[in-house]
């Protein structure tokens, strides 16, 4: 077997057990991953099974994958309620993004031993571990991200349309995962552009423009088709084209109803380039000394890396200090590998790359003089504690707020009653109230159509229950004529949560505003949840008269 | 005709060993006056073809096969620019080539490809044809449909499976599938002739559905002993004559009523199309629609770019609407196949001429010419 098979087995393998050891163990989910296992299951075996359902305010390849594992739940709901689908769909994709590096490395032809040895510090770093592990939406992204990272790079050599076609592919999937992509398409279109027509030179005036506006056209199409066609499709389906930017759950509303984004821009900035050096220690030495060697070696493939991983973390920074998104460390996770990538550059390029079909500019890569050894010495020294560094910053609930929690996991101290650790505690308990909850409606044996409730917060009870049918859900097409008359169309009880923050968001708390405290003369109060979990709401029970 | 005298010329083979014919219809007079007054005879044997029914090229070529004496023979139209090295590199495959080659095909590509829209979108369509999906049936045994010109035939075969269908009306591909089903191979030669692209629409219109007429044509003439042509081709030989010479026509015709579907469908949404597209449909459908469109589109445009003519980059991006055209096309052949089976629609030539000189009509047989 070749050696990329043992490494991406091997890193499955991995993110596999420490998910699953997290999650089914532990009970650690994050509320973002559930929620794709959510939509993922109420496109199969909601009330009103239809593939609109997977939603339209989050790109939906990271549900859509989940689909044949979330099929399997039918027989055992584990499979959703612990999230394990979105455990399964991660890992692999996080393992893709590890072999994208090592193969960065050897097409570099770098010394072996620094290939290996930058390969594990990626994949062994605590942040990839996790997120390769817990559902996210990261994993698919990153492994997009190196994908194109690292087919960029070998057209920088190469100018083969093979590799530009991959970049274009990865770029348009990377949409498909998360919004951030837009930032790297535009970025990379602007770079192939700039590249072919500097290429091109002043010799053929009539032809100068068009060679340059092809290639630029190439590689941005397949992320400009997959906005326009996840637009169209959503504004066929739903009325509204843009749903992330305009709909009561897209990120906008969040922060309007929850806040959270960030006032002081000088701040935002900060704070940006803190979470950028959370993940990437060693950056600030990198980029200056890597930029002046590619500038003297002069050396294209540094820039090529940069463009596509550093756009989007530039893209995290603008709209953190525009107040448009969260105080998140996962928003600058494309530091990682971009880390890995420079060290990689600091070793000069040399030896031919195995190509498809040379195209018009490209040329065979020099093999370099000088030393090899030196810089790649100096690469390993600079990055071998990045992963400690990383993991002891990632505790910090100021830089790390959605993965400090992973303390009391990793060290657990039940003695240590101090208010973080407490917090922490209710943080990895959050949706155990919500399984709970799932198994007492459960045991009501409700026939189908009998509870009302949005998935904004019931996205947990929903993948937790055994039987999804008994809830009508917001993605089932007569949700707005039931939640008129509820008690016409068979609704027994509604699920409620306050009407302030997200709660604001929800459908039955927009129709009935006053349900959450008096039943909005509907429904009469039945039973009243306390949430073990952090910043999750007090579940209430309501039976409809 | 001085640029079929430069043409002629141009080729670079040894005089001894090539003899070229140029055929034309014997009632042709507007032609065959013009032939003499340039002087044509100096380079080429004219052939004149008795004018009887049917007055198609591949009975024009069968007239002349008689009188040619070489080992390969080559057809070329008379507008058109062959690569003056081709015959030369012909020979040269064939040597090299395993034995049960029987045709090398040229690639076929236009000189005029700049001159319009049209022109730039037919360019592109040949950049994809011959640059990619030739090259790549090529590889997979399949049959191939020749190109009408530039095929260079082993003589040897020809008098075995026998030669053009007179009735066919794109004999080159009927010739290809034969070809294939006597188990020969066709060979893609990378060597390029120049052609004239067709700028008129009217006029691509009727040469488009003339061609997928002859596809039809072909399928059903093959189609008449199935289970002989199964075993000749193979099942996925079989497959394959049957998507691309059916299946090329019957798409593009059904393409314009699925187009008014969709149209339909945005427009007013009607309850008849949301009974004949439940979700099973409709969702495949839907990616169809946006994945396999904007597929193909981006191949054309990898294809220009590849055939370095990155100057086509609109008309790839616009290549739906070439698309309309070969739909009516379709719709268009597949009506004559049914009325005038037969019935050799003209293309006219010369529409490119820089000097604005009278398109002249070609006549059904262009030329048969060089044989070796």
């Amino acid at each position: 077997m070749r050696p990329t098979r043992w490494l991406f087995w091997g890193c499955t393998a991995l993110y596999v057990v420490i998910g699953l050891y997290l999650s089914v163990g532990h009970g650690f989910l994050m509320g973002d991953a559930l929620s794709r296992v959510s939509a993922a299951r109420s496109v199969l075996f909601s009330r009103d099974p239809h593939l609109a359902a997977i939603g339209f305010v989050f790109t939906p390849l990271t549900a859509v994958v989940q689909l044949p594992t979330v099929l399997l739940s039918q027989w055992w709901s584990g499979l959703t309620s612990w999230g394990v689908t979105g455990v399964v769909m991660s890992a692999p994709f996080m393992a893709g993004a590890v072999v994208q590096i090592f193969k960065i490395g050897t097409d570099r032809r770098c010394p072996m031993w620094l290939v290996w040895t930058v390969t594990a510090l990626f994949a062994l770093n605590p942040m990839i571990v996790f997120y390769g592990g817990n559902g996210m939406s990261e994993a698919p992204f990153l492994l997009m991200m190196c994908w194109a990272t690292r087919r960029l790079i070998r057209w920088c050599t190469t100018d083969d349309i093979h590799d530009l076609v991959a970049v274009a592919v990865a770029l348009g999937l990377a949409y498909l995962t998360r919004y951030d992509a837009l930032a790297a398409g535009l970025a990379v279109t602007v770079f192939v552009f700039a590249t072919t027509l500097l290429r091109q030179g002043w010799k053929n005036k009539r032809e100068l423009l068009f060679p340059a506006t092809m290639d630029a056209v190439l590689v941005a199409l397949p992320t400009g088709v997959a906005f326009l066609a996840w637009a169209a499709t959503s504004w066929l389906i739903t009325g509204e084209a843009l749903q992330q930017f305009s709909s009561t759950y897209g990120n906008s509303s969040i922060l309007e109803q929850s806040g959270g984004g960030s006032t002081d821009t000088s701040y935002a900035l900060v704070f940006s380039i803190a979470e950028t050096v959370v993940l990437g220690p060693v950056l600030p030495l990198l980029i200056p000394i890597v930029s002046v060697l590619a500038w003297r070696r002069r050396d294209l493939e540094v820039v090529a890396a940069g463009v596509v991983l550093a756009s989007v973390i530039a893209f995290a920074t603008l709209s953190y200090m525009r107040g448009l998104t969260f105080p998140f460390l996962r928003f600058y996770i494309c530091a990682l590998p971009w880390m890995a990538v420079l060290a990689f550059q600091l070793v000069p390029a040399g030896g031919a790359l195995v190509e498809r079909r040379h195209g018009p500019h490209g040329y065979a890569r020099r093999v370099s003089v000088g030393s090899r050894s030196v810089p790649a010495v100096l690469a390993v020294a600079l990055v071998v504690l990045t992963p400690v560094a990383t993991g002891a910053l990632m505790v910090s609930p100021a830089l790390s707020g959605q993965q400090y929690a992973l303390e009391s996991i990793v060290f657990p101290a039940p003695a240590d009653t101090s208010d973080k650790r407490r917090t922490e505690r209710r943080i990895i308990a959050s949706f155990s109230t919500e399984r709970e909850l799932a198994e007492h409606i459960d045991a009501m044996h409700l026939p189908e159509g009998s509870v009302l409730m949005d998935t904004v917060y019931g996205f947990a009870v929903y993948t937790a229950t055994r039987d999804p049918r008994t809830f009508v859900i917001p993605s089932d097409q007569d949700f707005t004529s039931i939640v008129n008359r509820p008690a016409d169309h068979g609704v027994q009880y509604v699920l409620a949560v306050p009407n302030v923050g997200r709660g604001e968001s929800d459908a039955v708390n927009r129709r009935y505003p006053t349900l959450y405290e008096t039943g909005a003369d509907i429904a009469t109060l039945e039973l009243e949840i306390p949430n073990d979990g952090q910043d999750q709401p007090t579940w209430r029970l309501y039976r409809i008269l | 005709m001085a640029d079929l005298i430069a043409a002629m010329r141009a080729l670079k083979y040894p005089e001894e060993k090539l003899q070229v014919l140029l055929l034309l219809e014997e009632d042709d007079d507007v032609t065959i006056a013009a032939a003499d007054a340039a002087g044509v005879g100096d380079v080429v044997t004219v052939l004149l073809v008795p004018p009887a029914d049917p007055r198609t090229k591949p009975k024009a070529c069968n007239y002349g096969l008689h009188f040619s004496t070489g080992e390969i023979v080559t057809i070329y139209d008379a507008e058109d620019h062959p690569d003056p090295l081709q015959l030369r590199r012909v020979v040269a495959a064939f040597d090299r080539l395993p034995d049960n080659t029987a045709c090398v095909q040229a690639k076929l590509a236009f000189h005029n490809g700049t001159q319009n829209l049209l022109t730039a979108w037919f360019t592109a369509d040949y950049a994809l044809w011959f640059g990619f999906i030739l090259p790549g049936l090529m590889r997979s045994d399949s049959p191939i449909p020749l190109g009408g010109t530039s095929n260079h035939l082993r003589r040897s075969v020809l008098d075995e499976i026998g030669s053009w269908d007179p009735f066919n009306v794109t004999e080159d591909a009927d010739l290809g599938v034969r070809i294939a089903e006597s188990g020969y191979r066709t060979a893609v030669l990378d060597s390029t002739t120049l052609e004239e692209a067709n700028s008129d629409p009217i006029n691509w219109i009727r040469q488009r559905s003339r061609w997928y007429k002859g596809y039809l044509q072909t399928w059903l003439v093959h189609m008449r002993r199935p289970v002989g042509l199964w075993r000749g081709l193979g099942a996925v030989g079989f497959f394959r004559f049957t998507a691309l010479m059916a299946g090329t026509p019957l798409i593009a015709c059904l393409n314009m009523a699925f187009w008014l579907i969709s149209l339909a469908w945005i427009m007013g949404q009607p309850q008849v199309i949301r009974d004949e597209f439940p979700a099973y449909v409709y969702f495949p459908a839907l990616v169809s629609l946006i994945f396999g469109n904007v597929a193909v589109l981006y191949m054309n445009l990898i294809a220009c770019r590849e055939r370095r003519n990155s100057a086509l980059l609109i008309a790839g991006l616009t290549t739906p609407l070439y698309w309309v055209m070969m739909s009516i096309a379709a719709i268009k052949g597949t009506y004559q196949l049914i009325r005038n089976p037969s019935y050799w629609e003209k293309t006219f030539h010369g529409l490119s001429a820089p000097n604005g000189s009278k398109p002249a009509e070609s006549s059904a047989a262009d030329a048969t010419g060089p044989t070796r």
